[in-house]
């Protein structure tokens, strides 16, 4: 059963029917979150209020097929908000690039990263673009979401959200380089 | 052709496999054209790469799912709502006037609320009507009040005038009698005076007329001598 009839069987009375939506939802909706924040407590404050938020709205939506960007837009809205009411980035900059520098010179070498430290860096290199172009990086990376649906998630023009996600992945790249993280560290571990 | 920034939109496309048919014939002739825009395209595929080994996070388990009650007493008023109210916005207008109106009624009801209207104003009050004497006055009525005011008051003010008068002159004839008092006290000493000096002086008149009398017998005789 997909998302648009659990979403009408609930809207005719069937209160289960929310329930197995949102454990659908949860674990993408967390993991969206913890990609955005880099912190598990905050992942899932922002999936807790997601899901209470689609429970209380869950009227408002129009087209019960385009679930998905509309859930998308309440945890993406959540996630910008509680960003600006705290005032505050998870890590700064400045933090993030010395942390990882020393990861990188100190450690073990860039070209032989292990998968957990090379994705902790990735995490942290999330951190330091820009938060529009780092929620259409993920949702697009990682969420795979379409162009077109991010755009309706974002409530943004297509061009708009393709343009964040080129400077994204081109300021993700200046990061990389900063870091010395080279494209062996792929292949190393693809081997 | 296709302008560079309309080929970088393209090149996302085609990274993220979302181009079609025709947009990926531009592109490739965008990219023959402009030699840079393939380098970009390498970059951004090598990022690309690099962003898919982040492994994903799992949540831990104490995530709290929602479990709406819908099956208890809020379902319970949600389905009483759905029959008793009308579903047409005409009749829920209706309806919603017409609660308005009887909430109304039953607030003036309870609260006692009076209405009343002149041709001037119209005024509301809770509770009980309010006495006569808190009623509005004419004119005409200001007037006799304000002229028994003012009579009151100059009867107060001329009461108050006569006897800080009389107070006045008794003052003054108590100030006239001392000031009487004083001279009369003045002009009986005087009189005293005057009438001791006179008796002094005819003491010493008839003392010096008996003297002379003396001298002048003296003379007689020593001349009839």
């Amino acid at each position: 059963m997909d998302d648009a009839q659990l979403i009408r069987q609930f809207r005719n009375g069937d209160p289960e029917s929310f329930n197995r939506l949102a454990n659908r939802w949860k674990d993408r909706i967390h993991r969206f979150a913890y990609r955005y924040f880099a912190d598990r407590d905050e992942a899932a404050e922002i999936t807790q209020k997601t899901l209470i938020n689609a429970y209380q709205k869950i009227d408002l939506l129009r087209d019960e097929g385009r679930f998905s960007p509309w859930i998308y837009r309440i945890a993406t809205n959540l996630c910008i908000d509680e960003t600006r009411k705290n005032g505050r980035k998870k890590t700064t900059p400045i933090d993030s690039l010395a942390d990882s520098e020393e990861a990188a010179e100190h450690g073990t070498p860039a070209t032989r990263l292990e998968q957990r430290e090379l994705g902790e860096l990735l995490q942290k290199a999330l951190l330091l673009i820009p938060e529009e172009q780092r929620a259409v990086i993920i949702l697009k990376e990682y969420e795979g979401l379409k162009f077109r649906e991010i755009a309706d998630a974002l409530d943004q023009p297509l061009n708009t959200v393709k343009s964040r996600m080129y400077y994204g992945l081109q300021a993700l790249r200046k990061v990389f380089q900063h870091w010395n993280i080279e494209m062996e560290a792929l292949y190393d571990n693809e081997k | 052709m296709i302008t560079k920034n309309e080929a970088r939109l393209l090149i996302l496309d085609l990274l993220y496999e979302e181009i079609d048919k025709k947009s990926k014939s531009e592109l490739e002739e965008a990219l023959n054209h402009y030699p840079e825009l393939r380098q970009e395209l390498r970059e951004l595929q090598e990022t690309k790469l690099l962003l898919g080994n982040m492994p994903a996070e799992q949540p831990e388990q104490n995530i709290l799912v929602i479990h709406p009650d819908r099956g208890g007493l809020q379902q319970w008023l949600n389905d009483l709502k759905k029959v008793l109210l009308p579903q047409s916005t005409l009749a829920r207008t209706t309806l919603g006037l017409a609660a308005v109106l009887i909430l109304a009624l039953m607030v003036t009801a309870v609260a006692s609320l009076h209405f009343q209207m002149s041709d001037a104003r119209w005024s509301v009050t809770i509770g009980s009507e309010p006495p006569a004497s808190q009623e509005g006055v004419d004119e005409e009525r200001v007037l006799e009040l304000l002229e028994l005011v003012f009579r009151e008051n100059i009867e107060v003010t001329a009461s108050l005038i006569g006897e800080s008068r009389a107070l006045q002159d008794e003052k003054l004839q108590e100030t006239a009698g001392s000031i009487y008092r004083y001279f009369e006290n003045r002009r009986q000493e005087d009189l005293i005076l005057i009438e001791e000096a006179l008796t002094q002086l005819e003491e010493e008149n008839t003392f010096r007329h008996l003297i002379t009398n003396e001298a002048l017998s003296d003379l007689y005789f020593t001349l009839q001598q």
